[in-house]
């Protein structure tokens, strides 16, 4: 066969694979969605778009661009100064900004709920849009803060220095340094806009009426599932839609260079505004991240009740969760037990999920920033985009079947939902990195006869190896914690991290529930830690 | 700058990969029994585990989240319905098994372990069987209301001396809905309707689920609401000054929820499920869940834990499960546009 044909089949495969694996099932159920007793209708679309429905979207999507810009802006803010200026304390500020990530919006807006009722006895105040929008901004600030940090820190220090030779420093910021970020600034917009938009569990806690919550609406209430996916659609819409307009805005995004391999890091001076710039940083981590926190692990701490309803004569062991003696445990013991023989599968499928998807995300972030094939990138937005329960839905309607009976029954099921859940996310973020590698040096490369994969191997991935890092990380906490797609379809006898917390909610005391966030907590930033030790040896081995 | 080539081994991931996960997916044995389940795994599963000791059958059990409203698996069963991976499904009331019921999703099983369970709680096809049960309750914060001023049956909830005093979950959910369709099926339409409207008026707060009832009671952010035992019991258990009262002794009765187990049509191990079905109705996991989680048992032979009323010594709502179930699906459109305005 032609040497040429079975590269492009090569290069096609990662495409192949996630169109089969991923596409292929929503869009059989989108296709089923369009039928009724077997003949072909909009009758479930005609069903739900009407004036009422359609007020609901407009409202949503002004109150998801509205966390966007501000969550945005807030990341953008903290980006720059924890990662390019003299700010004191800022590795730990950092890791303390990051931690929003690693709950669920629902554990938050929970937490929040407890919160507000201490400080103001009332919780009523909460059944609003505006509370929706701040705990929604509060949960994904981190989002914007990581790809700025990235950006900032990519920079070449030798443009800002230029500008601030002829320029003042807003001058310099606005012609030199913020033209310089807006694809990140644009990326991070579109990503947390399309979380925003689609968030369910936050408005329907706060029992504020959304479009995501009409859909919501109709799986819980109603079962209807062809119907919420028809919803569905409308998210998936405007989600391209944005893509579409991001594209537009950055076609005249400026060429950027590398900063930190090759040249010296600009650290900024805050100069006086050294410690009230502290001073904010603190005091909106307080309010964001310590109040909750020590609220968790006060509550994970305590002594758990005795059972009331317990009777001396009933033996040791009887009730769940006791211990030899008969005695109820400390929560974070118990919380402990209950997560200890599910730590390990949900820390393996959550690695290997996440390296795989960078893997993809890399490949699909090459095609589209060297090879401007850019199709890929709707597809991978669509299915970021379509709301997680339709996601699963669709999902166990393909692959619930006796022929593909080993993927659905097994982990695969969970790797193939992180996939089709984060690749985007990745690929944007891996995309971020490529772009900011100056083309030359791959073309440099190739007058020296050096092959594509050779140009590849050793040119590029090395030096877009911390931006595939970052996508790493983050991609670790989007698996680590997703539930929305996992509930749904999590083999029979498995159970994941997130899973465990979510079924056990019902009627489990608050302090156990904390306790086994607590725990989550830990573990996730021990193995973060365990993670940069070793991208630090890695990079220095690559990179010297 | 000098460049070295990465040496991440990814051959090796790759077949580490799929090592695992193969290994995750030949876990099966072909003597088990998947169980999906809406009850607390931190209380049903240990149960499942009795049951695995003593039988030697390995149970695979999918458990549900209050986050989905408890309708993640019920969406799962319906989802998967062409190709039935689940046997037994264990929901917390009789609702979820009722849509799946009307959906023609399951199988007839008469357990024998049924004989002293009232027949109000079997369903007359066998497609489900009641157990262990809950009930609709209010519960009252002592700090802020007296037992003999608190509300006794659900019509006081329109009077004016509890305007804005009285909460309930979201009508659209759980176990507030399933009560909202059993007040219509016994009240007819029109006069389900004007006590809704009336509940309205009368400035009744909506908390997202029962959960959050018993929060705003708990903290006395509000004086008394209505929501099912387990979490009334759950509010003494933390200490708090919580009164529970038993609605309508006089008149309507209260509405009893029992849990219900039912096996799914063509599902693989019917076998197996049966054996766990008998095993879940009989009288030792009644006791216990009791104790764990305030479960009425509704074995007659079953003792009660003494601070648990027995389900005999309360007046139930006379109802019919499955008719309550059907105006359940005919009210929503009004719950919805209930809540929405």
């Amino acid at each position: 066969m032609d040497r040429e044909l079975i590269k492009k089949i090569l290069s096609a495969l990662p495409s192949l694979f996630f169109i089969i694996v991923v596409v292929l099932p929503l869009a059989s159920v989108f296709a089923v969605s369009f039928t009724e007793g077997g003949s072909i209708t909009l009758e479930h679309y005609l069903a739900v778009y009407h004036l009422q429905t359609l007020a609901l979207l407009l409202k949503s999507c002004v109150l998801a661009a509205s966390v966007a810009i501000i969550a945005t802006i807030i990341g953008a803010l903290f980006g720059y100064v924890l990662s390019s200026t003299d700010l004191p304390f800022s590795s730990p500020l950092k890791l303390l900004f990051l931690l929003p990530l690693f709950v669920s919006p629902y554990y938050l807006a929970v937490a929040m709920h407890d919160f507000v009722f201490l400080l103001l006895g009332n919780t009523r105040m909460l059944n609003s849009e505006e509370a929706v929008a701040a705990i929604l901004i509060m949960s994904y600030a981190p989002i914007p803060f990581l790809i700025m940090s990235a950006s900032f820190a990519n920079i070449n220090s030798r443009m800002e220095e230029a500008g601030l030779l002829v320029a003042s420093k807003m001058r310099t910021a606005w012609s030199i340094i913020f033209p310089l970020v807006k694809p990140a600034f644009v990326s991070s917009f579109v990503l947390v806009f399309i979380l925003a938009v689609a968030e369910i569990t936050v408005p329907s806690y706060y029992l504020v009426n959304l479009f995501p919550t009409e859909l919501f609406m109709q799986f819980t209430a109603f079962y209807n599932h062809k119907t919420a996916i028809a919803l569905g659609s409308a998210i998936c819409l405007i989600s391209n839609v944005l893509l579409l307009m991001e594209r537009s805005f950055l076609t005249n995004a400026p060429f950027l260079a590398i900063g930190k391999k090759g040249s010296t890091k600009r650290t900024a001076t805050l100069g006086n505004w050294k410690y009230p710039v502290l001073v904010v940083a603190v005091s909106y981590l307080v309010f964001v991240v310590i109040i909750p926190l020590v609220g968790l692990s006060m509550q994970a701490f305590r002594e758990s009740m005795p059972d009331y309803l317990r009777d001396k004569s009933m033996p040791a062991g009887y009730l769940p969760l006791e211990n030899e003696l008969g005695y109820s445990m400390n929560y974070l013991y118990k919380g402990f037990a209950l997560l200890k023989p599910v730590i390990l599968d949900s820390l393996l499928y959550a690695l290997l999920g996440s390296l795989l998807i960078c893997i993809l995300g890399f490949v699909f972030a090459y095609r589209s920033e060297r090879k401007k094939i850019k199709w890929m990138d709707y597809l991978l937005l669509l299915v970021f985009a379509i709301p997680s329960t339709i996601f699963g839905i669709a999902l166990i309607k393909f692959y619930n079947r006796a022929s593909l009976e080993f993927i659905y029954t097994s982990a695969f099921i969970i790797l193939i939902g992180y996939i089709g859940k984060f690749t985007f996310v990745a690929s944007r973020m891996i995309g971020n990195s490529i772009r900011q590698v100056p083309y030359s040096l791959e073309e440099a490369a190739e007058l020296t006869g050096a092959k594509s994969l050779t140009r590849f191997w050793y040119i590029l991935f090395p030096l877009v190896l911390e931006g595939f890092f970052a996508a790493f990380i983050v991609c670790f906490i989007f698996c680590l914690g997703e539930m929305a797609t996992t509930i749904v379809i999590y083999p029979p006898g498995n159970s994941l991290l997130p899973i465990k917390i979510a079924t056990s909610m019902h009627n489990t005391p608050d302090g156990l529930i904390s306790a086994m966030v607590f725990i989550i907590l830990l573990l996730t930033f021990s193995l973060l830690g365990i993670l940069y030790g070793i991208k630090k040896y890695f990079i220095k081995r690559t990179i010297l | 700058m000098k460049i070295h080539k990465p040496r991440l081994p990814f051959k090796i991931l790759f077949f580490l990969i799929f090592f695992i996960v193969f290994a995750s997916g030949c876990k099966h044995s072909k003597n088990e029994v998947v169980v999906y389940n809406t009850v607390d795994n931190v209380f049903s599963e240990p149960i499942l585990q009795d049951f695995e000791k003593k039988t030697g059958i390995k149970v695979r059990a999918v458990f549900d989240t209050e986050e989905t409203k408890s309708t993640g698996i019920l969406n799962r069963i319906i989802a998967e319905s062409d190709h039935p991976q689940c046997d037994v499904f264990w929901s917390g009331d009789p609702i979820r098994a009722q849509v799946l019921k009307r959906r023609n999703l399951l199988a007839i099983y008469k357990s024998p372990a049924i004989e002293d369970i009232d027949k109000q709680f079997l369903d007359p096809d066998g497609q489900w069987t009641g157990f262990s049960a809950r009930a609709r309750v209010l519960i009252y914060n002592k700090n802020l209301m007296q037992q003999e001023l608190a509300p006794h049956s659900v019509f006081d909830l329109t009077k004016i001396q509890y305007k804005g005093k009285v909460a309930i979950g979201n009508p659209l959910f759980g176990t507030t809905s399933f009560h909202i369709a059993a007040i219509f099926s016994v009240l007819g339409d029109e006069a389900g309707k004007l006590f809704m409207e009336n509940l309205k008026a009368n400035g009744i707060v909506i908390a997202a689920g029962n959960g959050d009832v018993k929060k705003m009671v708990l903290n006395g952010e509000i004086p008394c609401g209505l929501t099912d035992t387990d979490d009334a019991f759950g509010a003494l258990e933390s200490g708090a000054p919580i009164g529970i009262i038993y609605l309508d002794q006089d008149s309507l009765g209260t509405l009893i929820m029992p849990n219900t187990l039912s096996l799914i049509k063509n599902s693989p191990n019917q076998e197996n499920g049966k054996k766990l079905i008998d095993f879940l109705l009989s009288r030792e996991t009644e006791a216990r869940l009791a104790v764990s989680c305030a479960q009425m048992p509704l074995h007659s032979a079953v003792k009660t834990p003494d601070c648990l009323p027995s389900v005999q010594s309360i007046k139930a709502m006379n109802i019919d499960y499955s008719t309550a179930a059907i105006k359940l699906e005919e009210i929503q459109l009004f719950l919805k546009k209930w809540i929405e305005n």
